[in-house]
């Protein structure tokens, strides 16, 4: 296993300096604040987007999973953080950085975690918009392997757990209820939902 | 630190109002627009997000960590949260604002921001307080 992350690791990193633009505009991509302020100004469309009621209130309750997910997902990582330690592929390996030098643990990746729970809390409400955040969500990971800073097996971990935390908070809503409905009924009535 | 924080918050900020322009015009919500006319608000909203994101990438190095002069995860979370709330707040209130003289009462039976199709966050937000005092 760690054999196959290092070789897929060093096969996508040797690129690095291949093609200088693609490195540059990679580096703002996978930067802590393009892709994370992309996807929750998605999030914020899409509580609005809806051609019917019955449609946008599709979307508002994809929009609190997804949100409540990324919440969750997050304490997930940092718990984890704090009994599993790896660390990055750059103190074990002579790598061209793309990335400053993170110093908090490479499994699970974080970022891939947040993505992919926003992205599947999404594609809940609408398919295409989720179908591209996940797109995203993978250049994303991708992104940050290729800069040196995760092994691949980080980012497949992050985005399980991703994943994971929006299935449970789809069934905490679920099992929540009436209370999601309630409340979206309320910003109904203020004119917010 | 504190010039990161603040150009990260306007960054938010205008993406926001950006985001939140062009959600209005592909759905429809004229109310919401910052322009009378359908075609240059959903372009206005693109051209806010977008000019956010240039500006924010393109004025200087982002790729910093939080322990020289970037923001960490939390502080990161905090400002976007309170620039989004503080973009949609004035969103709702310039919308309200600069469409004021073509809004008009919703009829009752429209819920919702289904009623910011017609009128404005203002009028329609009286309107269902006046709804309320009926009932």
């Amino acid at each position: 296993m760690t054999r196959v992350d290092e070789t897929v690791l060093l096969w996508l990193n040797q690129w690095v300096g291949f093609l200088p633009w693609v490195d540059a505009a990679l580096k703002v991509l996978i930067s802590d604040y393009f892709m994370p302020v992309l996807f929750s100004i998605t999030l914020l469309g899409l509580w609005f987007t809806g051609l019917t009621r019955q449609l946008r209130e599709i979307n508002q309750r994809a929009v609190w999973i997804a949100a409540s997910s990324m919440g969750l997902v997050n304490a997930w990582v940092t718990v984890m953080n704090a009994h599993i330690f790896r660390f990055r592929p750059f103190v074990d390996h002579d790598l061209p950085l793309l990335f400053y030098r993170p110093t908090d643990s490479s499994f699970p990746a974080n970022p891939t975690a947040l993505a992919f729970a926003a992205a599947s809390g999404a594609w809940l409400g609408n398919k295409k918009v989720g179908g591209i955040l996940f797109a995203l969500g993978t250049l994303y990971s991708a992104g940050r392997v290729y800069a040196g800073v995760f092994y691949p097996s980080d980012v497949i971990a992050g985005g399980l757990l991703g994943i994971a935390s929006t299935a449970f908070m789809t069934m905490i809503f679920r099992l929540g209820e009436p209370i999601p409905t309630i409340a979206l009924r309320i910003m109904r009535r203020i004119r917010l939902a | 630190m504190i010039l990161f924080a603040l150009h990260y918050s306007i960054f938010s900020f205008v993406a926001c109002c950006g985001g939140l322009q062009i959600a209005a015009w592909y759905n429809h919500l004229d109310g919401l627009l910052f322009v009378t006319n359908r075609l240059i608000g959903g372009l206005l909203g693109v051209a806010l997000a977008v000019g956010a994101f240039l500006w924010f990438f393109l004025s200087r190095e982002r790729n910093v960590p939080d322990t020289e002069d970037g923001l960490g995860g939390s502080l990161m979370f905090a400002l976007f949260l309170a620039a989004a709330a503080f973009a949609t707040v004035f969103t709702l209130g310039f919308s309200s604002l600069v469409n004021s003289m073509r809004s008009h009462q919703p009829p009752d039976d429209v819920d919702g921001v289904e009623a910011l199709r017609t009128t404005t966050f203002g009028t329609a937000l009286r309107a269902s307080f006046r709804r309320d005092n009926r009932s």
